[in-house]
């Protein structure tokens, strides 16, 4: 989306440039306007001359009114003459100011010098970089030949002429005895000149070229008055010039910027475009996400990481019965649907703490909605963060899971009852069966107490399902809480042991504890279910004869245990006495050593119990699903063996509710190891067994 | 010595059945029953037994109220009660202590050692 954004600095730069380029025109305006000022002033002069020069032939009118009829007339016709030539020049004058246009003036110009002088031919030359000149405008006689737009090749005297003379003035009377460079009066002949008048026109104090006059059908005497009035006319040839200069100059500028005008005018309606097409999509696209985010089933909201709401989506104010305007902006804890208990706000907002620290926050809560609906939701926090990896937001979502709950509930319920009333029968059965079969009710046959044996043992199992089935689907429920109190590892050890001493004989298994004291909290009761009920299983998968060891090792907060590497030793053992001392040392490894088992363990994380046996080991792709309900690595082993299916599942469950981990680790014909790993709280003192 | 008297309260007649034949048979003690909390407490008041074998669950009054009347008349407040659970949970068992029961024994139960398991909580010798 970064890409289709107008970029801000490159329409700043296009208004810079704007107005720079409106500070070059109004700049460029001011000297024009102030050029023309001085041409107006110029034209004043020239009035003022003419009005001066009318004065003057006044007075001369008056002083020859004395004389004789023929001086009078001479003198009349003179100043008929000069006064013609006066009007012939301010006309002139005029006419080329009249014009801004540089084609125009020096048209103007040579057409008017040609009528004032009565010449053959009026040219103005350009002088070119190598000193040619470049004819530019021409009156000419018709019975000459025209020579606009040719270049004459340069004079190469004429410089010199002019330094000498000091004056901008070449007067040639006649051509062939004039001082000029024999090539160029060749050129000249060649056209019919006879005589010449020349005068430089400078432009900003440089030569820009020449007003020259041509005679042709004779050689002609130039007399002060014509050269006076050339020379006038080439100054003012030279202003006009650098005023079209100017102008030109100021018209290809403005062509110029005009065109960079236009061209950033197009770039900016086309990011205007850009732009309107980018915010088209960007409303569709909140559109669509405003949509999703306002139907979503579940209750959703963004916060910012410290807690304050952003915004909520529809579902949740309708759920809640609250108007945006409440929330949003607000903490998010002092929203109506934490409002249930301080508890549910203090752990929201603890919650809030670790999320904007970057963890996914997840836990079941009560939240209330509307008309006091309770309603519990499976609610969840998730960090949003920049590419610094910087939390900026938290993406806040619930789904209700109350209908859920409510058939979880009746689940249980529906289990628990079952239970409770297969329990009553089976007692009764149970019971009677043990009774009959004392013998002391009577004698039976062979086969009858052979029928009675299998219905009483088959009434055990029942019995013990039945049991460890309301166990798993009480503690699953969480009907159960554990009931924790500071517990001697060493005595659940040694009462585990204890009480399962008479079913190893019975499978004649030799039972080895090495029970180590520690002190931490612990429901006794369901650690000792949990040990027996590994023992259990250790010593029915034994070989009669082998050992099952029962151990356990103190570690730090993140001490791991290196448990494969263990079963390798444990194979090798030769008898059951040596196993045990090289059990607690080898187990030890990763962790904190214990030379002797009842040694004091400063600051231990954890309590790790180990139950090994030299069964005949689970395959690697059953050691996590065995923890699963009736998952027996053989089917078979339930009838076998005794067992229901469930003890291990409850097992996870009561370790679980401890804050612990049970797993188990084996290698197939060398035996198991099962650990149950339980969290030692800080600050028990340990009892120094 | 004489033969000891034990009251067993129980809505279930089978159980009654079993309970009373296994302490007749193992520990040779006289047993009454009773269905129902309230006859339990009549037969407890009449018949003086030194120990009652109460179970929890029963409909109209549950083992609780029928142990609360029991404590609550003094003819029978002095006789032990054993209370007879399903609910094996270790915070019940605690819970039902707390109350003043002398023990409780888990339903389903081992006809063959619930007079020993009895005995153990009286401090009774066999």
């Amino acid at each position: 989306m970064g890409t289709d954004r107008l970029n801000p600095d490159s329409e700043q730069e296009l208004e810079q440039r704007i107005q720079e380029r409106t500070a070059d025109l109004l700049a460029d305006i001011a000297r024009l306007k102030q050029d023309i000022k001085e041409r107006d002033d110029e034209l004043r002069r020239l009035k003022q001359a003419e009005a001066s020069l009318r004065k003057r032939l006044d007075r001369w009118q008056l002083a020859l009114s004395g004389a004789n009829d023929a001086e009078r007339k001479a003198a009349e016709d003179f100043l008929k003459r000069q006064n013609q030539r006066i009007h012939l020049l301010a006309d002139v004058s005029r006419k080329i100011h009249q014009s801004l246009h540089l084609d125009e003036i020096l048209k103007t110009t040579v057409t008017e010098v040609q009528k004032l002088l009565q010449a053959d031919r009026v040219l103005i030359n350009q002088f070119q970089l190598d000193g040619a000149e470049k004819v530019l405008a021409e009156a000419v006689k018709p019975e000459w030949p025209q020579v606009l737009g040719q270049l004459f090749r340069p004079d190469q005297f004429l410089q010199s002429r002019l330094q000498q003379s000091q004056s901008p003035v070449l007067s040639d009377a006649d051509l062939q005895t004039a001082k000029i460079d024999p090539g160029f009066r060749d050129s000249l002949q060649q056209i019919g000149v006879k005589a010449r008048l020349v005068v430089t026109i400078l432009t900003n104090n440089r030569q820009w070229g020449v007003l020259t006059v041509h005679h042709c059908c004779k050689t002609r005497q130039w007399r002060p008055f014509e050269i006076e009035v050339l020379e006038q006319l080439a100054a003012q040839i030279g202003i006009a010039l650098s005023q079209a200069h100017l102008l030109n100059h100021l018209e290809e500028k403005v062509a110029e910027r005009t065109a960079e005008l236009t061209a950033a005018n197009q770039q900016l309606h086309r990011e205007i475009h850009q732009r309107r097409r980018v915010e088209t999509a960007l409303r569709q696209s909140e559109r669509t996400f405003r949509a999703i985010f306002d139907n979503s089933f579940q209750f959703m909201g963004l916060l910012k990481p410290d807690g304050l709401l952003i915004a909520v989506n529809q579902t949740i104010l309708d759920f809640g019965g609250v108007a945006l305007s409440d929330v949003v902006g607000e903490p998010f804890w002092q929203a109506r649907w934490w409002t249930l208990s301080s508890k549910t706000q203090r752990r929201l907002q603890d919650s809030i703490d670790q999320a904007a620290q970057g963890q996914f926050i997840r836990y079941e809560v009560d939240v209330l909605g509307s008309h006091n609906r309770i309603a519990t939701i499976d609610f969840s926090l998730k960090p949003v963060t920049d590419e610094a990896g910087q939390v900026v937001l938290l993406i806040s979502e619930g789904r209700d899971i109350s209908d859920r709950k409510v058939i979880d509930r009746m689940k249980d319920d529906f289990v628990s009852v079952v239970s409770h009333e297969l329990r009553t029968p089976l007692t009764s059965i149970h019971g009677s069966l043990k009774l009959l079969a004392t013998g002391n009710l009577g004698d039976l046959s062979g086969e009858g107490r052979q029928m009675l044996e299998i219905a009483d043992e088959n009434t055990d199992r029942l019995v013990r399902l039945v049991s460890d089935f309301l166990d798993l689907q009480r503690i699953e429920s969480g009907k159960v809480k554990m009931d924790k109190r500071l517990c001697d590892s060493a005595e659940l050890m040694e009462q585990a042991a204890k009480a399962m001493q008479g079913m190893a004989q019975q499978h004649s298994v030799f039972l080895s504890p090495t029970p180590i004291s520690m002190i931490f909290e612990a429901d006794f009761d369901y650690i000792m279910q949990t040990l027996t009920n590994l023992l259990s299983n250790a010593i029915k998968f034994s070989p009669p004869g082998g050992t099952v060891w029962l151990t356990a090792e103190l570690c730090g907060e993140e001490a791991g245990l290196g448990e494969m590497g263990k079963m390798g030793e444990m194979g090798s053992r030769g008898d059951g006495g040596d196993g045990e001392t090289q059990q607690v040392a080898s187990a030890n490894r990763g962790s904190q050593p214990i030379q002797n088992p009842k040694s004091k363990i400063q600051n231990p994380g954890y309590i790790t119990f180990q139950i090994k046996d030299q069964g005949q080991g689970i395959p690697v792709d059953k050691l996590e699903s065995i923890f699963g309900r009736f998952q027996q690595v053989d089917a078979s082993d339930s009838r076998n063996k005794g067992g229901t299916g469930l003890g291990l599942a409850i097992c996870r469950r009561i370790v679980e509710q401890h804050g612990g981990k049970i797993w188990a680790e084996s290698k197939l014909d060398r035996g198991s190891v099962f650990y149950v790993k339980l969290p030692v709280s800080t600050g028990i003192i340990h009892s120094g067994w | 010595m004489s033969t000891r008297r034990i009251l067993i309260i129980d809505d279930e007649e089978a159980i009654l059945a079993v309970a009373k034949l296994s302490l007749k048979m193992v520990a040779e003690w006289d047993v009454v029953t009773a269905t129902s909390g309230p006859e339990g407490v009549i037969k407890a008041e009449s018949e003086q037994p030194e120990a009652i074998l109460l179970d929890v669950m029963m409909p109209q009054m549950d083992g609780i109220s029928t142990f609360k009347q029991l404590q609550a008349n003094a003819k029978t407040q002095a006789i032990p009660v054993i209370l007879l659970t399903a609910k094996a949970q270790a915070v019940e068992q605690l819970q039902y202590k707390q109350i003043g029961v002398t023990g409780v024994i888990t339903k389903p139960f081992n006809s063959l050692t619930l007079a020993n398991e009895m005995a153990e909580l009286l401090d009774w010798r066999l």
